[in-house]
């Protein structure tokens, strides 16, 4: 069976989680999104019949927002733009048909897209975009990494959509996963702190991404050792397991 | 009328009873509880024992027994004094279910003092469950809101579970209202969770009274698991007052009467609704693209031609410096942050207009990035 397996409580708490995880660093404006997207997954476990697909999304006009980082991208604060990220998801899924009551898990296919949009703003206040990036999940019939990033992608060049590669290899499981490396990226110093730092959030999150990025890892190097040909080209060709995500890490 | 061997019992303690014959009067023509109305020297052991609720006055004046006396420990000052002493005198007997504790006043300001003069926050400082004011225009909801927290505690579960977490997560599901029946009760039951209800041993200790505090203290006056007229607006991206004017209607109840929230404690804070029920409701009404504001705004029209949408990304419910919502939202442009001392961390932010902060100290004082170093 094609796709990926989530479930849906994992997802939910990851929302909540990251939520709280990175509260400093999102804008309080636009974090109420985050919210939504949770209730809206957890109404799709409850209300949408188990085979039918739908679009669960942090929808790009209305996009959640980092603060600003001023020249923070580089170490010292020493960057000479202000910048933001608008973090924006689709990502169509199908419920699965429970054994009993209501679904447990979904299967992701067909769009999976997360999309970051690096924002300036300019000294008269005005906003423009400097940059864009997709971290997305491929399907059975995807060439390239099943877990990339392709850059730019609009309807100009650079890198328009009818170039879609280069198909950069990624390790975002997940739509909050993209925060957590946004954070990174644009809060070089502070993120590195915050984020090390424990706490209830912050465990919940380490519980999370650490046991699903160790499955990914295994599945990578499990690959690899099976190549025949190129290594590379094992990793890229590679599609992962539909349990990729659910199963315990070993 | 309920039948008076159902009737929950009241005890009022005032300074001055007979200035409280119309309330007593108003009460007993309502027929839902037994009030009876005594001096501090008259109160006795056996009216707390058979009270769900005790109501005490602030301000205790006309107490010349009391003045007479030379030691100050035997000289309660005011209602909260007072209170504090009927508590304790029933906190020996650990049979007896604990009645309520509030203050009935004119004087929520001197109770207040430099605090906000909401009554959950004042009743908050002062561990006691609420305070009533006299000052409020219409007597029938005061005597109202005095018999739904009477029958609330009434009826509290009890002994509340304590020996088994699952029975203590059933019994607050089933007095919350969301025990499975509905497509949306699992989503509110998580939600009520990170809110972290006191429904172990904080419960089994107060006989249940801890979350009736927790309800009145911590929940309904913010915007959780449970949202108000104001959050449900901005949920809609629909303004304020077209949604007041559409509450009424047949058609508002017919979408939003299975998600509200029903509890005789609303009365106190204004009706509320479940937030997961909402999101239920917004995706029945908007199927298609549950996500889209233009098919849900589209789908809402049909329904409720009152509602007027906003093209606004995201309104923003906006507090004023006594920290009572205000009538119309705003949009993002107009806010700014603020963090009341008690704002609980799993609500939703707090905001207020930018324009309000030039002339409120307090406001200024707890608005974020306009502290020094910030």
């Amino acid at each position: 069976m094609p796709g990926l397996r989530f479930r849906f409580k994992d997802l939910a708490d990851e929302c909540e989680a990251i939520k709280g995880y990175a509260s400093a660093f999102l804008d309080h404006q636009y974090i109420g999104r985050l919210s939504e997207a949770r209730g809206n997954l957890e109404t799709i476990q409850a209300k949408v019949a188990p085979g039918r697909k739908v679009t669960w999304e942090i929808p790009k006009d209305r996009p959640l927002c980092t603060n600003w980082s001023d020249g923070e991208f580089e170490r010292d604060g020493g960057g000479g733009h202000q910048i933001r990220a608008e973090i924006s998801f689709a990502w169509e899924i199908t419920p699965e048909a429970p054994a009993g009551g209501k679904p447990k898990c979904f299967v992701l296919e067909g769009l999976a897209s997360t999309a970051v949009v690096i924002v300036e703003r300019l000294e008269d206040g005005s906003e423009r975009p400097l940059g864009r990036w997709t971290m997305d999940v491929g399907d059975e019939a995807s060439p390239g990494c099943h877990f990339h990033v392709q850059v730019c992608h609009q309807d100009e060049p650079p890198f328009p959509k009818t170039l879609p590669v280069p198909r950069f290899p990624s390790m975002a499981l997940s739509p909050f996963f993209a925060i957590d490396f946004v954070l990174g990226e644009l809060f070089q110093d502070r993120w590195k702190t915050e984020s090390a730092a424990g706490g209830n959030h912050a465990d919940r999150w380490r519980v999370i991404q650490q046991s699903r990025l160790v499955r990914f890892l295994d599945w990578q190097i499990a690959t690899l050792k099976r190549a025949t040909g190129s290594p590379w080209m094992a990793l890229k060709e590679a599609k992962p397991p539909l349990n990729l995500v659910v199963e315990r890490a070993s | 009328m309920t039948p008076p061997e159902r009737r929950p019992f009241v005890v009022h303690v005032d300074d001055d009873p007979d200035q409280l014959n119309s309330w007593r009067l108003l009460v007993a023509r309502r027929g839902r509880i037994d009030l009876e109305v005594h001096h501090p020297n008259a109160i006795r052991m056996e009216h707390l024992e058979r009270a769900e609720l005790v109501l005490v006055d602030f301000a205790l004046e006309r107490w010349p027994e009391r003045d007479r006396l030379d030691s100050i420990a035997l000289k309660p000052s005011n209602g909260i004094a007072l209170l504090s002493l009927l508590k304790e005198a029933l906190s020996s007997d650990a049979t007896r279910r604990r009645p309520a504790f509030a203050l009935y006043t004119a004087v929520i300001q001197d109770v207040a003092m430099d605090l906000v003069q909401q009554p959950h926050v004042v009743a908050h400082a002062h561990n006691i469950e609420w305070i009533f004011q006299k000052t409020h225009p219409s007597l029938e909801l005061r005597a109202e809101q005095v018999e739904n927290l009477a029958s609330t505690i009434m009826n509290l579960p009890h002994p509340w579970p304590a020996d088994s977490s699952s029975e203590a997560a059933s019994t607050l599901r089933t007095w919350l209202g969301i025990d499975g029946g509905e497509s949306w009760h699992d989503a509110a039951w998580s939600s009520v969770r990170r809110c972290r209800p006191p429904m172990h041993e904080y419960a089994q200790h107060t006989d249940g009274l801890a979350l009736v505090r927790w309800l009145l203290h911590r929940i309904l006056p913010y915007p959780a698991f449970l949202i108000g007229e104001e959050h449900l607006a901005a949920r809609l991206r629909v303004s304020l007052p077209s949604l007041k004017a559409a509450l009424p209607t047949e058609a508002f109840a017919k979408i939003f009467e299975p998600v509200e929230f029903r509890n005789g404690l609303t009365r106190m804070s204004g009706r509320r609704w479940w937030r997961a029920g909402v999101e239920d409701a917004v995706f029945e009404i908007a199927r298609t693209a549950p996500q889209d504001l233009d098919t849900l705004h589209r789908e809402l029209k049909e329904r409720l031609p009152e509602l007027e949408p906003s093209p606004e990304a995201d309104l923003f419910p906006v507090l004023s410096e006594q920290l009572d919502f205000e009538g119309e939202l705003a949009n993002g442009s107009e806010i700014v942050e603020i963090l009341p001392d008690y704002w609980p961390p799993f609500a939703d932010c707090a905001w207020t207009r930018k324009s309000v902060l030039a002339n409120s100290s307090h406001l200024r004082t707890i608005a974020v990035g306009q502290q020094e170093g910030e």
